[in-house]
């Protein structure tokens, strides 16, 4: 692939991030519910710039300085990456998306009680007992992106149900439909990520460029709920 | 049989579709269901909304019917009583009642011709004849000299004549606004300049009712629309919806002002 192209789509996950909080700090939705998108936009951006930064390191200029100031992102193996950040990113988005859903029905509010807790007590004791959270984990991703698609559905569900909701009167069904986009493409790659690292590496680097595209097409999608919100 | 990496790499690859094909299809069957639920509920609100017309029309048609009836009863029974009485009257001969007799004979003469013109008055203004024969624009003229007759208004009419009758039935709605307007004026307003013009743009008729006296703004005549003793306000209302025109109350820096604005069909013949 034409190195500028694979430039562009290696950082897709930093600058599409822009797209949505231009949109909103042009447009300024008032809404309750676009709260939380914009502070995981936010914080999405910083650890997202922060881990490309490191996998971009030695092409920058920046590998030794790295090297020696940021000794913890060695993983087991000894080798300097940013996979602990797609760990913590994985429970940002979730507890943020979750905290999004609350906003529109609620029938979250109830499933909001459990599941966030679960997933945290889940994520303490797999990294803590089992993995090292330098490491990659498609048990944590594969989770998350599952759990993220039951809320999409129970959305949609909920949407068929309600005689006066329609999708004029719900901007939100945009994101709503991004993240759908982005955890049905993403579920099976974070599934068996692990695998592919070890069984077909290179696949597994090419195949981030799909997670890449997803993620712009979710970026797009919140662009667009910003957008419908200021109506 | 292929190494494994292969397995999985088609395992991911095909995970991947199936899962966008079976979110697509979902996703296309929510749109529709919307898409069918947005057509139901559009179609509900226009047949609310063509009910809603129909009851105006049904109440204003009534009430026509009703001013006519009362109309002629007036002229044919009332009328035709009083100035039998009036006949009566004048039958007896003057000449040979007392002072005191002929003063009160007298009285009673102007008394009976004063509410013979009144009823005569009432019934000319509950029927439309001088509507229906003239036509609107010579209706509204004779109406706003008839009541400011003898006031201290100073009424002027600019009425376009380009105007021709297109549905009588519009034209006696128009006409009645513009009495149950000019009424609130004489009774509330305290002017003692008014003018009424209109002008025919395209499809539209544009009336325009100002004077110098005290008036209503839009908010106040949204909010007597609403009270039991609005109901003159809330007729107009009425007539305005099954106009399918627009009315709007303002306040200028000499008068108030209100815009009333109808559309019609143009006469394309020549």
């Amino acid at each position: 692939m034409n190195k500028y192209l694979q430039i562009i789509i290696d950082w897709a996950e930093v600058w599409a991030l822009l797209i949505p909080l231009l949109v909103h700090h042009i447009y300024k939705p008032k809404a309750a519910w676009t709260k939380p998108l914009k502070l995981y936009l936010a914080i999405a951006f910083l650890i997202n710039f922060t881990g490309n930064l490191i996998w971009y390191r030695l092409k920058l200029g920046i590998g030794d300085w790295m090297y020696s100031n940021f000794s913890y992102f060695y993983n087991a193996d000894g080798a300097f990456d940013n996979t602990i950040l797609y760990n913590l990113h994985s429970v940002i988005r979730f507890l943020f998306f979750v905290w999004f859903f609350n906003y529109l029905n609620k029938v979250f509010k109830k499933l909001n009680l459990v599941i966030p807790a679960m997933f945290l007590l889940m994520f303490f004791t797999t990294f803590v007992f089992y993995k090292d959270i330098r490491e990659f984990s498609s048990f944590l991703l594969g989770t998350e992106a599952a759990l993220l698609l039951v809320y999409c559905l129970t959305y949609y569900l909920l949407l068929l149900k309600d005689e006066e909701s329609s999708i004029k009167k719900s901007p939100h069904f945009w994101t709503v439909t991004g993240l759908s986009i982005y955890v049905v493409i993403n579920f099976p790659i974070f599934l068996f990520y692990n695998v592919l690292a070890k069984q077909a590496e290179n696949f597994a680097v090419n195949i981030w460029d799909i997670h890449n595209i997803s993620y712009l097409v979710l970026c797009l999608f919140i662009a667009k709920s910003f957008y419908a919100a200021k109506q | 049989m292929p190494p494994n990496s292969d397995n999985i790499k088609y395992l991911v690859i095909i995970g991947i579709s199936v899962m966008l094909l079976l979110f697509t299809s979902f996703l296309v069957a929510v749109i529709l269901n919307q898409r069918k639920k947005l057509k139901y509920q559009k179609d509900m609100e226009k047949l609310r909304e063509q009910q809603q017309n129909q009851l105006i029309e049904a109440a204003v048609r009534s009430e026509e019917l009703e001013r006519h009836r009362i109309a002629e009863t007036l002229h044919d029974e009332v009328g035709a009583i009083l100035s039998s009485a009036k006949l009566h009257l004048l039958g007896i001969k003057s000449e040979v009642l007392d002072e005191r007799d002929q003063k009160l004979h007298e009285k009673g003469r102007e008394l009976l011709n004063e509410v013979i013109q009144k009823v005569r008055g009432i019934s000319h203004n509950l029927h439309s004849n001088i509507l229906k024969e003239f036509g609107l624009n010579e209706a509204i003229r004779h109406f706003v000299k008839k009541v400011t007759q003898g006031t201290m208004i100073q009424a002027t009419t600019a009425l376009d004549d380009n105007y021709q009758t297109e549905n009588a039935e519009n034209d006696i709605s128009i006409y009645r606004m513009v009495q149950e307007l000019m009424n609130n004026i004489l009774k509330y307003a305290n002017a003692t300049e008014f003018l009424i013009s209109s002008t025919l743009e395209g499809n539209e008729l544009n009336l325009v009712l100002f004077h110098n006296g005290d008036g209503l703004t839009q908010e106040q005549f949204e909010e007597l629309r609403f009270r039991k003793e609005g109901l003159g306000l809330k007729n107009i209302q009425n007539r305005i919806i099954l106009l399918k025109g627009t009315i709007h109350f303002t306040q200028g820096g000499e008068g108030y002002r209100i815009n009333i604005h109808v559309p019609v069909k143009t006469n394309n013949t020549a």
